[in-house]
């Protein structure tokens, strides 16, 4: 169905561009009666716009049965559009009044229904109606609303059409600066879509505007250019209006013959197309202009006649040809006719008035001030909409990086608290460790001493039971000797003490194998103890105990040490009390450095220490200081008393 | 707005139970390391007694009376 409809208008679109082809539009009418409705319509639509410009007598009945199609089918796009397409036929037939009726009609159908592309080509409409009426800022007003809306929801290409014509309004306001710069723009765009039809029209415009200017040479060379490419293209219509243009060049280059030349052409072209709107009178009055350059206003006037015959039927297009009027006044000046030329100088000097008022002007800055505002907030919505997009970029990297820091925190949290965790765990096992240590140690040591302990005991009830046997035993026979073996009784006597000693000496050994140490203070009380038994028994001596107050208390020895000491000191004091008979016995205990010095005086008989035999407790005095690590110095004296003293070192 | 919100209430939920967490296990550590602590001070504490019970004995130990069997207390819950 589509490829049906391109293949209709293609070959529409080839057979307009031709002559005498009616039969061929009478064929596409019939194949577009058995099409559907859209092809319907749209064939109507490329015929009527045909006949607008070939065949305007046919156009109005082919719009009208279109438009009534469209009407009673409900097609508001095709009621819009061909509404549109009528307001063309009455616009270029010259009934401006109702073109501009059918235009407004179009535009409000349009918006109403949001069809976007007749909204712009009703704009266009009614700016070109407005144009033909020579209501300038109105006309520029609509061409840069269609401008506008082009560039929001059209084709680029067609922003070359609206351009073009804002720049025309400009031509026609002789803003030829302000023209260009729409005219390049319109150019521009054609170029870049090769818009070979419209090209030789941008190309004329600015030759124009060149011509305008003063500057013939581009403008020459810019029109040269257009008529080539209309030339080439077989534009018949666009070869005209440059050569038209042409023909302005040379008569304001004051080549007046060559302008002439191609102003008789274009009018003979004219006349056989009968074309009757403001552009078809300019060769006339360019041709006129020419002559009068010439001063030849008779024949001026000749082109005035035939331009006056052509106003009769199209009396409004007079009232908008200013530079035909201000021509054909002057040719009239020149003849002597003064009054047809005062005439002809009010309608121009009226029309530029109308032009060149101070508030057109102010219109038209503002008509452009507007569009190009509206072109601004155009790229300041985009401006925005990037700015938003950015603006999201910016917020989605923001998440991501609140989100990374946030997860970057709550690892930290975890790894703190795993790590506290650790820590505490650790500290908790060193002293759990610590702690089992400690009960092993102690544990062992308990240990090793209760066994030593019941070892010992062992010992003692086994051995101890066995020398308490002995000495019984021997007991029992120097009890049974009597009193004959005297010799006898006394080694049996010595036997047992002998033996009762080893059983005390077996029980020291014990005890200072199982008791570790012994305080000075123990020392101090046991020995205390001691002279106080003494002093018991022999209360006639006076018995003196000195411990030095430079000793501490709490120091210790071994019970080795404490038990030679003790028996040392034992000793040496039953010697006293047994063999000394002294009244005074002293005991005192010394520390110098770190050696301790113990002494035991008497004030007794003394003996001779060279001649006296060194009994067992002697013996045994020496022995036990030299366990000590020291020894034992007995000085004693016939009547001066006896000291024994021990030294060693803790 | 919401996101950064969003994002900052997980943060805390998450604080908050993983803090929570470990504020229990802390706890669990702690009631069983003093359960295990008291124990081994208790036995540490017996068998120091269990010493100074022994030292006191031998302390009895009279140098002249030679009372060894006074001294020599075995204590039979001890093993050896």
């Amino acid at each position: 169905m589509k490829l049906k409809l391109f293949s209709i208008l293609f070959f529409l679109s080839f057979m307009l561009c031709g002559q005498n082809q009616q039969r061929e539009i009478d064929s596409l009418l019939k194949v577009a009666e058995v099409s559907s409705d859209s092809i319907w319509f749209a064939t109507h639509r490329e015929i009527g716009f045909y006949y607008i410009f070939n065949n305007p007598e046919k156009a109005p009945l082919m719009i009208k049965n279109a438009l009534a199609k469209a009407q009673k089918q409900k097609e508001l796009y095709w009621e819009s559009r061909f509404v549109y397409t009528y307001g063309v036929l009455k616009d270029v037939t010259g009934e401006l009044d109702s073109a501009r009726y059918y235009f407004r009609e179009s535009l409000d159908k349009s918006v109403e229904n949001n069809f976007k592309d007749i909204e712009i080509a009703a704009n266009n409409g009614l700016g070109m109606n407005h144009w033909n009426r020579r209501e300038l800022e109105e006309a520029l007003g609509y061409f840069f609303k269609a401008l506008q809306g082009n560039k929001e929801v059209g084709d680029e290409k067609d922003n070359g059409k609206y351009l073009n014509n804002i720049g025309l309004i400009y031509q026609e306001l002789r803003m030829f600066d302000k023209a260009l710069e729409f005219h390049q723009q319109a150019l521009e765009i054609r170029r870049k879509f090769n818009v070979k039809s419209d090209i030789p029209a941008s190309l004329n415009n600015i030759a124009i505007c060149y011509r305008e200017k003063g500057e013939f040479q581009l403008a020459l060379s810019t029109i040269k250019e257009a008529i080539q490419i209309a030339k080439a293209e077989n534009m018949q219509h666009l070869e005209y209006d440059c050569k038209s243009t042409l023909s302005n060049i040379y008569a304001n280059s004051n080549e007046t013959d060559s302008a002439i030349q191609i102003l008789e052409e274009l009018i003979a072209f004219n006349e056989e197309n009968e074309l009757a709107t403001v552009s078809a009178i300019t060769p006339y009055s360019n041709i006129i202009n020419a002559y009068n350059t010439k001063s030849n206003p008779r024949k001026a006037l000749e082109y005035i006649n035939r331009v006056e015959m052509i106003f009769k039927d199209y009396p409004e297009v007079k009232k908008v040809a200013f530079e035909y009027n201000f021509n054909a006044a002057q040719t009239y000046f020149m003849l002597g006719k003064p009054i047809e030329g005062e005439v002809l100088v009010a309608n121009a000097l009226r029309i530029k008035d109308s032009l060149f008022s101070v508030e057109n002007a102010a219109g038209f800055a503002n008509l452009e001030v507007k569009f190009k505002v509206a072109d601004k907030e155009r790229a300041l919505a985009e401006s925005r909409a990037n700015l938003a997009e950015s603006e999201l970029k910016v917020k989605q990297r923001n998440n991501v990086i609140y989100g990374s820091l946030s997860l970057a925190a709550i690892f930290g949290l975890l790894g703190y608290l795993f790590f506290n965790q650790q820590k505490l765990k650790n500290t908790q096992l060193k002293k759990e460790s610590e702690l089992k240590q400690a009960l092993a140690r102690i544990e062992t040591q308990n240990g090793l001493q209760e066994q030593r302990l019941r070892i010992s005991r062992d010992l003692h009830d086994n051995i101890g039971s066995q020398l308490t046997f002995v000495t019984s035993s021997v007991d029992n026979m120097k009890f049974g000797l009597g009193n004959d073996h005297r010799v006898l009784g006394d080694k049996l006597e010595n036997i047992s003490d002998f033996t009762t000693q080893t059983i005390y000496e077996l029980r020291d050994t014990i005890w200072a194998m199982n008791k570790s140490d012994i305080t000075i203070e123990d020392m101090q009380a046991r020995i205390a103890n001691f002279i106080d038994k003494a002093r018991s028994v022999k209360d006639d001596i006076d018995f003196q105990f000195e411990l030095d107050p430079a000793i501490v208390s709490s120091e210790t020895f071994t019970s080795v040490q404490g038990m030679n000491i003790y028996r040392i000191i034992q000793e040496a004091v039953n010697n006293a009390l047994k063999y000394a008979d002294a009244t005074s016995v002293q005991v005192k205990i010394d520390k110098n450095n770190s050696e301790y010095h113990i002494r035991i005086e008497d004030n007794g008989k003394g003996f001779d220490t060279a001649k006296v035999e060194m009994g067992n407790g002697l013996m045994n005095m020496k022995k036990r200081a030299k366990d000590l690590g020291g020894e034992t110095i007995i000085e004693s004296h016939l009547k001066h008393g006896t000291t024994v003293n021990l030294h060693f070192s803790s | 707005m919401l996101v950064q919100l969003g994002i900052l209430c997980v943060f805390a939920c998450v604080a908050i139970v993983a803090s929570y967490y470990f504020f229990r296990k802390k706890i669990l550590l702690q009631n069983a390391h003093q359960s295990l602590v008291y124990g081994l001070e208790t036995d540490i504490e017996w068998h120091q007694k269990q010493l100074l019970n022994r030292d006191e004995n031998l302390n009895k130990y009279h140098f002249l009376r030679y009372n060894l069997s006074d001294a020599l207390v075995e204590q039979p819950n001890i093993r050896v």
